[in-house]
């Protein structure tokens, strides 16, 4: 069957790689205000400037880019011919050429903002999520390489994240949505509360928890085997949701 | 080669979209889809173009069912009611978007047609006034190279004078092409001179379909006193009926013999009058059920 993907992963991927070039751009900005304040105010009083938003601005924009692309990409390629199916294809490519197109380029601003603090002596460091994360972990000849793909990992989880939640709420009607809307922060807070006063009842439970913990903060391998296990899960319930979902247009003009 | 709608049936809650819908709709034609509000209409092009699935029956374009299937979606073009576009998108960038996915698409005529419209390519989709969003739509209808091209409710906020313009490129660029065109409006008059078949929807159910020259010539208006009127209509199919005075006007699905007893006139059928009167007589048809149901219970 003769699928239409490149006209929709064209568009697609042009629409996150420009909101990627904005975001590395206001990070440029922010790097360079770093070294400005530095260089003009001198250090604080612990001697070190720090800015480690590099990385979690990459992880926050996925998930946001997960909640506002998939809708209109879905409409444009209703109108324009193309299935859902391929659509939702074009949309897992775009994030994961997209994901790994900015945490190259967040690597890339990084390693030099890191270059630029040594030859200038100031005292600025510059985490990515990864050196966040594992400061203390050597990655040897792929010193770049694994950066990356962690970033592109962790960004892929929460694209994935938010695609299910704007699948989740274009299915519901509206008190679906009141309902959805209540019992997601119920369970992000109820759910711990409940392990930790059960946790005679819920032991293995917690105990398989702290596991998952400490083998995501011993090994980047392993969390980026995690990120990619939630990738799948999240995007193939977004596509059991997308399935048989209405794909309605939005208002015909706002005047 | 054509679309093929196979028992297609739909339903939103307790109401029934769509029941049972069968329709064939053969190419080189400029069909009419017609229907009171909420007959079913905008439903079934979106389950066309697989916007929407139906609940049962499948839909097949040149021999392809359309679920899932670009080669088959890529036929056919909805010019809808609603903006399938980004609402940061310009009419400009929506054009080249255009020649993304149909690379036939005839960018060049659609900035003539924007021109010739007054349409600003510089303008956001969303922020162009209903009229204006209308044409905009019916440009990329009108630009775009594909076999079945419809069109729902096309001409929403146009004035007069958009309208006429729309009516002859349309009927310009059917000479030049042979696309299958289906307009589906409320404004039945004005495309009564378009329209070559016509389909009529009613709550869901096909209650027409059939060439408009066959519609309108075998139903006519009659009319003249009512006694007389009275007399001679009896036996036959009586759609509807209007009293003034003592003159009667009645809409028959007959076709008479000619000469006319003296006082009767036979006036020519419009389509319009005939939609109306079959409309006029589904509704009485189902009051009489409706009645009876009331007497039953």
């Amino acid at each position: 069957m003769v699928m239409n993907l490149k006209p929709a992963l064209r568009h697609q991927l042009r629409e996150y790689l420009i909101g990627g070039l904005v975001l590395w751009l206001i990070n440029v900005a922010i790097i360079v205000l770093c070294f400005i304040g530095f260089l003009s105010f001198g250090p604080g009083d612990d001697g070190v400037i720090s800015y480690n938003g590099c990385g979690i601005a990459c992880a926050i924009f996925a998930f946001v880019y997960g909640i506002v692309l998939p809708r209109q990409a879905m409409r444009l390629c209703a109108q324009m011919g193309v299935s859902r199916r391929t659509a939702f294809l074009s949309l897992l490519l775009t994030t994961v050429l997209g994901s790994l197109c900015l945490a190259a380029a967040t690597e890339v601003l990084l390693s030099c903002s890191r270059l630029a603090a040594r030859s200038m002596h100031t005292g600025e460091q510059f985490f990515g999520l990864f050196s966040l994360i594992y400061p203390d972990y050597s990655t040897g000849v792929s010193l770049h390489i694994v950066p990356v793909l962690y970033t592109a990992a962790a960004m892929m989880a929460l694209f994935s994240l938010g695609l299910f939640f704007t699948f989740l709420f274009w299915r519901l009607n509206k008190i679906g949505c009141i309902i959805a809307a209540l019992a997601i922060p119920v369970i992000l807070t109820g759910v711990p509360s409940l392990l930790t006063i059960f946790d005679q009842i819920f032991g293995p439970v917690i105990a398989l928890f702290l596991k998952i913990g400490h083998a995501f903060l011993a090994s980047p391998w392993i969390a980026m085997g995690l990120f990619l296990s939630a990738a799948l899960v999240f995007t193939l319930i977004s596509w059991l949701l997308l399935r048989r979902a209405n794909i309605r247009g939005g208002t015909l003009s706002q005047k | 080669m054509s679309i093929e709608f196979n028992a297609i049936t739909k339903q939103f809650g307790s109401t029934r979209a769509l029941d049972g819908v069968t329709l064939t709709l053969e190419p080189g034609r400029i069909y009419g889809l017609l229907g009171n509000n909420g007959a079913g209409k905008s439903t079934l092009l979106s389950i066309l173009t697989d916007r929407q699935r139906p609940d049962s029956g499948t839909i097949l374009i040149d021999g392809q069912p359309v679920q899932n299937n670009d080669s088959a979606l890529h036929k056919v073009f909805l010019v809808g009611e609603q903006n399938f576009f980004p609402d940061d998108m310009k009419v400009k960038r929506a054009f080249q978007t255009m020649t993304y996915f149909y690379p036939d698409f005839d960018l060049e005529r659609a900035q003539g047609l924007a021109q010739q419209f007054g349409l600003s390519l510089k303008k956001k989709i969303p922020a162009l006034s209903t009229g204006y969003s209308s044409i905009f739509r019916l440009i990329l209808g009108l630009s775009v190279n594909v076999p079945y091209v419809v069109f729902d409710e096309p001409v929403l906020g146009l004035d007069a004078q958009h309208r006429e313009l729309f009516y002859r490129l349309l009927v310009e660029r059917f000479m030049e092409q042979s696309n299958t065109f289906v307009i589906s409006t409320h404004l039945i008059d004005e495309v009564a001179h378009l329209i070559d078949h016509t389909i009529i929807l009613r709550e869901g159910k096909v209650l027409r379909d059939a060439p408009t020259e066959d519609l309108v010539s075998t139903a006519c208006a009659l009319s003249g006193p009512a006694e007389l009127v009275d007399q001679y209509v009896q036996g036959k199919k009586l759609l509807t009926s209007h009293s003034l005075g003592g003159l009667k006007t009645v809409i028959l699905q007959d076709t008479l013999p000619q000469p006319l007893p003296a006082g009767l006139e036979q006036s020519a059928m419009r389509l319009q009058d005939y939609f109306i009167s079959l409309q006029e007589a589904e509704d009485r048809k189902e009051e009489r059920k409706d009645g009876i149901h009331g007497y039953e219970s």
